[in-house]
């Protein structure tokens, strides 16, 4: 008889799991993030750049989009008052941050959700933060470096709205537009997705955006990083020239 | 065509004719004076949104620019003296290694932004208010007080310093009899000063020429120039080398503005006494001292920023 009921859950189990976890389990099997365009180069006239992500999921199911730079380690100064003047106080470093983090979600219910993967309170979790930190301790810093991130246009609050509609087959559309700043650094940078099923469970999916520097940027950084004793006496011969051209130029036209 | 450059080393995309104007602005000022403008124009990168270590080590390589225009346009109307500018130049650099050396020291202990920041605000507060005094004093004398006889004054304790030195030389061009240990010697100071400030050191300069050179204005100026001119060729060449620093983009756009300026600055530089150039730089200055005392007073927004910058 017990034998019996234990065979009666799992069959229970396998049933639900069907009808309500194929279809996940299905749209899970298959990348539905696409990006819009895939990669970037920042060229001479290059100006920011808009991206489109769409992606297609269960709907029943919530989901959030975020952006992230390449991860770098930071090293900054902090503020002090030390005999009534504002100056440097000390030296902080901070790792496991993004270069850039933007982050949306269709419902703004989902930025609150405990122990979410997203959003400014992931990211502290995954951050180590060292150095002159007392007294006002890593969370007043963690605050201040988000202040600064945000006041440079590369860090965003959110989330933002991802725009939906329904699709077919028991799925909905998901789109949503990113602009990236003239300031954004050259590297590999992440766009994920996860979706949140009725039940909770999170699922992850992750496309890679490239960007890089292309034309006369991508020269003029090669050539500064590759050789700099090259770079800095070209530098100086071309502000040489130009100094001497224009003291030519303005000679000229005052004779007349 | 859009407006919009991106510089490659600051990573940043910059409205052309805002980096035009800030260039052209500060090269005014540069042949106006006799000052680089790195005191002026480095800030106003950073407020552009450039970072500090690019905005520093850019400005230097425009600077060698518009130093160049400058000391030209100076050298034809024969306003350098190169005889004074060579040693003033040893003195500074010089003195450059000694200051970075110092800097070094106080930053072990622990106290380098402030001694630099007080220095900043002490240097620019004295010798802003000094030259402020002194010429407008002098633009206030209506008619020439009558002329001491020579044997009636007594020398100052200055005067009879620099009598004492040795090996006397006339510097033909700022019609000035002095050891050559002088400007060595000031060279050396303001070397110092200027390393601990992290500028050029024109600023500094140009009084020092005025007040203990005791050189005409319009011969400090060219100069002035011909010294800052050798300065910036070394400090940009070091930026590149040791930080990658240097944007040569922005570096070019800021020269094509501010080596028109200063060619502006220079003409009407002629045409002004040499008591309204000080003044105009005095008031300068004094402004800036007054921008760097108002931001060591007031609780900036953001308690962080980028290391690397002033």
């Amino acid at each position: 008889m017990k034998q019996c009921s234990l065979k009666g859950a799992w069959l229970a189990f396998l049933v639900v799991l069907v009808v309500v976890g194929a279809p996940v389990l299905a749209w899970a099997a298959a990348s539905n993030l696409r990006l819009e365009p895939g990669q970037i180069g920042i060229g001479s006239f290059f100006q920011g750049q808009e991206i489109r992500i769409t992606a297609v999921i269960p709907s029943q199911a919530e989901a959030v989009l975020e952006v992230r730079g390449p991860e770098r380690e930071e090293h900054l100064v902090r503020k002090g008052r030390r005999w009534g003047l504002w100056m440097n106080a000390g030296d902080l470093t901070i790792s496991g941050m993004p270069s850039l983090y933007f982050f949306a979600a269709t419902t703004p219910a989902l930025a609150s959700l405990p122990e979410a993967p997203w959003g400014y309170a992931a990211l502290e979790n995954r951050s180590r933060l060292t150095g002159a930190l007392e007294p006002e301790g890593e969370a007043f810093f963690f605050k201040q470096f988000i202040a600064l991130k945000e006041s440079e246009g590369i860090y965003r609050p959110g989330p933002e709205k991802i725009m939906a509609e329904p699709g077919s087959e028991g799925t909905k559309k998901l789109s949503k537009v990113f602009w990236l700043p003239p300031q954004v650094a050259p590297g590999s940078y992440q766009v994920l997705l996860s979706v949140v099923t009725a039940d909770g469970t999170i699922i992850q999916q992750q496309q890679d955006l490239q960007i890089n520097k292309i034309g006369m940027p991508a020269f003029v950084s090669a050539l500064a990083h590759e050789q700099p004793v090259l770079y800095g006496i070209t530098a100086v011969i071309i502000a040489l020239l130009a100094g001497f051209l224009m003291g030519f130029f303005f000679k000229s036209k005052g004779a007349h | 065509m859009p407006l919009n450059l991106y510089l490659p080393i600051a990573g940043q995309s910059v409205n052309i004719l805002l980096l035009l104007g800030l260039g052209g602005v500060v090269g005014f000022l540069s042949g106006l004076f006799g000052v680089g403008g790195g005191f002026l124009l480095t800030p106003l990168l950073m407020m552009a949104g450039i970072p500090p270590t690019v905005a520093a080590a850019s400005d230097s390589n425009q600077i060698v620019a518009a130093s160049t225009s400058g000391t030209y346009a100076h050298y034809r109307l024969g306003n350098v003296d190169f005889r004074m500018g060579f040693l003033l130049l040893l003195g500074g650099i010089f003195g450059g290694t000694v200051g970075v050396q110092l800097i070094n020291l106080l930053r072990r202990l622990g106290d380098a932004n402030f001694v630099i920041k007080i220095t900043y605000v002490l240097m620019l507060g004295i010798i802003g208010f000094y030259m402020f005094v002194e010429s407008l004093q002098n633009l206030r004398q209506t008619a020439p007080k009558p002329r001491q006889v020579a044997s009636d004054r007594k020398p100052s304790l200055y005067s009879r310093l620099i009598q004492a030195l040795p090996w006397h030389l006339h510097f033909t061009k700022s019609g000035v009899t002095t050891s050559p240990l002088l400007p060595l010697f000031l060279g050396v100071l303001v070397g110092i000063l200027a390393a601990i400030m992290g500028v050029g050191g024109g600023f500094i300069m140009v009084p020092i020429m005025v007040y203990m050179l005791r050189m005409p204005m319009h011969v400090v100026v060219g100069t002035s120039l011909f010294q800052i001119l050798f300065t910036c060729i070394n400090v940009t060449i070091m930026q590149a080398i040791y930080n990658f620093t240097v944007d040569v983009v922005l570096a070019v756009i800021l020269l094509l503005g501010s080596t028109i300026g200063a060619q502006i600055g220079t003409k009407i530089g002629r045409r002004l006494k040499g008591d309204q150039l000080k003044i105009l730089l005095a008031t300068l200055v004094l402004l800036v001292m007054v921008q760097m005392l108002v931001s060591l007073l007031l609780p900036p927004s953001i308690l962080l920023a980028y290391k690397g910058g002033h």
